[in-house]
């Protein structure tokens, strides 16, 4: 475990690395042999399949909390919102707004996190994917906060600014969530996108008056029939493999 | 009667092949991740993905991480050929015995 490890001399700052030592050393760094295994066939079975789970569950995210998390965070800020609009929530507009803005801020910092977390530590195609894939949420938000900025300022009926406002930022989620599922080859991403589109229309189409009432409704139930049939699925695929 | 590839049938190699297969081709993980992931002792782990990278179904890279050196471990071309290949053997062997 020491930069000896390193042989080729090309190393010599920075922190010793107990993998690399141990990979390129030909010795043990705990002191014990690897043991051969022997193994019968349905062991054989067991382990793939565990392997297969675990690594599935470490590499691709929890796409049903993600999806569950949004669900929420639109009921929470279009809902107080839609509340305040009606007259049943007491609450002046504005602050329904900042309850949007911290929920979106809270679920936006969670999804992060999230996947953040389950990419860190690889390399490669898949990497380059996700980086862009998150440049493209990062830049598309970017300029999606410029155009609100604009429309903020041409615009000076509050709920006309919110349907053109929202209706930016869901067409391009569900763009991106198109997109996404095309790159991660997951269809039902793809298919919630499409969901968001149609979302989007209907609340365009619904008007200042009742736009929210459809994200609320449609927008929000899609996120949540997403995180279930995420959730089904990968029960799914692990049942499945149990039983295979 | 369909064979187990040795070097692939030790629940050790079996369970990190497995997971470098899901990992992808073109794709590599850090050796700390893969070590965490498998539940393995650097020492035990190393020693059996050097049986494997001898074997050709894994290529190993060390690199350097803004001063930090890193090892990169990923599933070859053929490690996926060989992991096809005992998992198609695998479950004939396992039909042949239902």
């Amino acid at each position: 475990m020491s930069e000896k490890a390193f042989r080729n001399g090309q190393l010599e700052a920075g922190k010793p690395d107990p993998a690399g030592a141990a990979a390129t050393s030909g010795k043990e760094t705990d002191g014990h042999s690897a043991p051969e295994e022997t193994m019968d066939l349905h062991s054989a079975l067991r382990v793939v399949q565990d392997a297969e789970r675990s690594a599935r569950r470490t590499l691709s995210g929890n796409t049903s909390l993600v999806y569950l998390l949004w669900g929420v965070t639109w009921i929470i800020g279009y809902g107080s919102l839609w509340g305040t609009q009606q007259g049943w929530l007491p609450m002046e507009p504005s602050a329904a707004l900042a309850i949007l803005g911290i929920a979106l801020a809270a679920a936006t910092g969670s999804t992060i996190a999230i996947f953040f977390r389950s990419s860190r530590g690889l390399r490669g195609q898949s990497a380059f994917q996700g980086g862009m894939y998150g440049a493209a949420w990062a830049l598309g938000f970017t300029v999606m906060g410029a155009l609100s900025a604009v429309i903020g300022r041409a615009v000076d009926d509050f709920w006309l600014r919110g349907l053109l406002i929202n209706s930016v930022a869901i067409l391009i989620v569900g763009l991106l969530y198109i997109t996404g599922g095309t790159t991660f080859n997951d269809r039902a991403q793809s298919f919630l996108g499409i969901w968001l589109l149609v979302v989007t229309v209907a609340a365009l189409v619904s008007g200042p008056d009742f736009f929210l009432a459809v994200f609320l409704f449609l927008g929000a139930t899609g996120m949540l029939a997403g995180a279930v049939v995420e959730h089904l699925r990968t029960r799914r695929l692990r049942n499945g493999r149990a039983h295979a | 009667m369909p064979e187990l590839d040795p070097v692939i049938h030790a629940e050790s190699r079996l369970r990190a092949l497995t997971t470098l297969n899901e990992v992808g081709e073109n794709n590599q993980i850090a050796f700390t991740k893969l070590q965490k992931m498998l539940e393995m002792t650097a020492g035990n782990l190393s020693t059996h993905l050097r049986k494997l990278e001898t074997a050709g179904y894994v290529e190993v890279t060390k690199t350097i991480e803004g001063r930090t050196p890193a090892t990169y471990v990923g599933i070859t071309p053929e490690g996926r050929a060989a992991y096809a290949r005992y998992r198609k053997n695998l479950s004939d062997l396992l039909s042949g015995l239902a």
